[in-house]
């Protein structure tokens, strides 16, 4: 009895590792890229509207920040938590009312989109954004998640001559 | 029962065996040294081969100057080549690590790639001009530039070294006529009567103009332009020879604009009207003919006509089935546009498996909402009327259709296409509402495919055009979802089928808003929706195609993509 356990044990175990190595060695199996972490280990220091900035990243919360209070696309109350970078994705954390994004159909989420990608268009070293809204990554209704969204070089267009 | 060690062993041996067996040892993976245009491009990991596939790492982007954006949790990339053409290309898994198939990403740049001796060679059709490094300048100094260079200088470099040639029109003279009023640019694509005053472009471009280079080298270009040149204002046309329609087989056919000088045209289809228009901006016609009627099972003619703008013509081609379309440049200087029935034609109607899917649902994703009467109104509900009603009216004709959700439930964002992809659904059907905050003049009906999806935009332009007939508003077209957002619409990307998002009409809008609560004007739409997908699944146009080209509809001009 005891015998046949372990017979059942050995050849389970050499099943998974029979598995784990083909899987290893395959050559097209499509795997998911890796979510990027939702927070950013950079140092930051708090700016005087509470706003938590990475180091170096002044200038992208200062275009930020002028985006927000232009109103219009971003929902209204919304503030800026913080502003960092990851490699070339910029992580900007909102607080709950850009939530509101989503109650806005299409045109309302494509508004708020392009406005934040217009903000950190201009600055070279940013590439892509992501949106952090209560420290998880921001789900637009259509849109779906807001990360590795590129900032320029889009053909989105506004309504205009609507 | 006592069983030997040795054979647990060999048991075990087998086993390992049968799974190195499973990996495919007849398609070994070997590195090779990547190669672009000669040059030897060396890699941090290197480029993988495994007999019918060559792997670039997702570093190789840099080399060929592209961008490349992976969406979280996801197999694929967004790539944006350099001229800003953008694809969603499947990663395969080598090594632990997200690569690029090489011939996924050769039909995007439009290179060339050879596989030998443990090299891999990539060529471009024409060697990319190298462009020196150059310090940042002032804007000035950048305009000045420009007024060196031409608007034609990203079609040369896509082309070939004739058409590059070509298109150095900022160092072209052109004839006096042209170049003292732009407007003959519009005067010569109204008719074909200036055809005998009108030169050869590709005559001019073939003589010393051979040489010029497209974009001036930086040192040449003069510090600072305060007057620009009198050529920077004027464009130098390229001519409209001919208009060539083939057809491939009885399901697709290549038109072909055939024209001297650089085009880029702008094609798009309007299904009500039966058209597709094809708007060649700086072109004039020099073709003596301006009608042709065509026997052909797609198309029934086509027409030379002054364009929307000033310096633009149009060539009309009259459709007599619904199709998909997709062109792409004809070297050495055409266009080519090859027109397909959709893909579903040649089935039954009935036998058709559609997913509707009511957007938004659930008591926090309650989409937009607006007060009427005192009561406010979601859009997750209005959705949903309208979605029931679609389905009641496929469901009569004896269609199996399901939708994501038939309550007020909240289903998410990835699950709504699973659920399609599993049935497996042949056709995709979102419904919204749309919004515009702060524009209440914002109207109509609006259709979302994904990105180029050629059949999401026929099933899309089938039902916008109807919605918007039924409920007497605009139609605001078919449009790319990467048009609205830059990694497009979550629930159109997944989806495995034609797929497309109607966003019905703005709840923004009072007219809109009025309509949209009425049960009269949600049964219209829905009605509207369900014969958009049976006229997309039969390839048939709304009321008919003209049968000749001559009486053609007049053209509005259509929202495209």
């Amino acid at each position: 009895m005891r015998r046949g356990i372990i017979i059942v044990v050995v050849v389970g175990v050499a099943c998974a590792a029979g598995l784990w190595y083909a899987r290893s060695r395959s050559g097209v199996s499509p795997a998911p890229v890796q979510q990027p972490a939702p927070t950013v280990s950079t140092p930051m220091h708090e700016a005087s509207d509470g706003v938590k900035v990475a180091k170096g990243c002044d200038d992208l919360a200062h275009s930020l920040r002028a985006a927000i209070s232009r109103g219009g696309a971003i929902p209204e109350g919304t503030r800026l938590v913080s502003v960092a970078l990851d490699g070339t994705e910029c992580v900007v954390e909102m607080s709950a009312e850009f939530a509101e994004v989503n109650n806005r159909g299409t045109t309302g989420e494509a508004e708020a989109q392009n406005a934040l990608c217009a903000a950190l268009a201009p600055f070279d070293r940013v590439q892509t954004l992501r949106v952090l809204v209560e420290g998880a990554v921001f789900e637009g209704s259509h849109s779906g998640e807001w990360s590795g969204v590129p900032v320029r070089g889009g053909e989105t267009q506004s309504d205009e001559g609507l | 029962m006592r069983v030997p060690v040795y054979k647990i062993i060999a048991f075990i041996a087998v086993l390992v065996g049968l799974a190195r067996c499973d990996a495919d040892p007849a398609r070994p993976i070997e590195p090779v040294q990547l190669r672009v245009d000669g040059k030897a491009v060396e890699l941090a990991s290197p480029a993988l081969y495994d007999g019918r596939e060559v792997y670039l790492p997702l570093e190789v982007a840099a080399v060929l100057k592209c961008k490349v954006v992976m969406p979280d949790k996801e197999d694929y990339a967004i790539v944006a080549s350099p001229k800003g053409v953008r694809r969603e290309i499947a990663l395969a898994r080598l090594r632990r690590a997200p690569m690029i198939p090489l011939s996924s990403l050769a039909s995007l740049l439009d290179v060339k790639y050879a596989v030998s001796g443990g090299f891999c060679d990539i060529r471009y059709p024409v060697a990319p001009r190298a462009e020196p490094a150059q310090p940042e300048r002032p804007k000035s100094e950048r305009a000045a530039r420009q007024v060196a260079s031409t608007s034609g200088g990203s079609t040369a470099s896509r082309s070939g070294g004739s058409r590059a040639a070509s298109a150095t029109h900022g160092g072209v003279q052109p004839p006096d006529s042209i170049e003292k009023d732009p407007n003959a640019i519009g005067q010569l694509g109204s008719g074909g009567s200036s055809r005998q005053t009108a030169p050869r472009q590709g005559a001019q471009a073939g003589g010393e103009q051979t040489a010029a280079p497209v974009i001036a080298p930086v040192d040449d270009v003069p510090p600072v332009a305060t007057t620009p040149p009198k050529t920077s204002s004027v464009r130098t046309p390229s001519w409209l020879r001919d208009i060539v329609c083939e057809a491939v087989d009885p399901a697709q056919t290549r038109l072909l604009i055939v024209a001297d000088g650089p085009i880029r045209p702008s094609v798009r289809m309007a299904a009500a009207q039966g058209v597709l228009t094809v708007d060649l901006p700086g072109t004039a016609a020099a073709t003596a003919q301006t009608e042709w009627t065509f026997e052909n099972p797609l198309v029934a003619g086509a027409r030379v006509e002054a364009g929307p703008a000033v310096g633009v013509t149009r060539v009309v081609f009259a459709l007599r089935r619904l199709v998909t379309y997709r062109d792409r440049p004809a070297p050495p200087d055409g266009h080519e546009v090859l027109i397909r029935l959709p893909k579903l034609v040649g089935r039954r109607f009935e036998e058709m498996r559609i997913m509707v899917d009511p957007g938004h649902g659930g008591p926090s994703a309650t989409g937009c909402s607006a007060m009427v009467g005192g009561r406010r109104i979601y859009e997750k509900d209005l959705n949903l009327a309208i979605a029931k009603k679609v389905v009641e009216r496929l469901r009569s004709a004896g269609l199996f259709v399901t939708m994501t959700r038939a309550t007020d439930v909240a289903v998410g964002l990835s699950e709504r296409p699973s659920l399609a992809n599993a049935m497996p659904a042949d056709v995709f059907v979102s419904i919204h509402v749309d919004d515009a905050p702060g524009n209440s003049r914002a109207s109509g009906p609006t259709a979302y495919y994904h990105g180029n999806d050629e059949n999401g935009r026929a099933l899309g332009l089938s039902i916008v055009e109807g919605v918007a007939a039924a409920g007497g508003l605009p139609s605001r077209g078919a449009r790319s979802d990467m048009s609205r957002f830059r990694t497009g619409m979550a629930v159109l990307k997944r989806a495995e089928m034609p797929a497309v998002l109607i966003e019905v009409a703005y709840i923004s809008n009072p007219g809109d808003r009025a309509k949209l609560i009425t049960e009269e004007f949600q049964t219209r739409v829905a009605t509207a929706i369900a014969d958009g997908i049976r006229r997309y699944v039969e390839g048939k146009l709304p009321g008919g195609a003209p049968e000749e080209a001559v009486g053609m509809p007049a053209v509005q001009t259509p929202e495209g993509p």
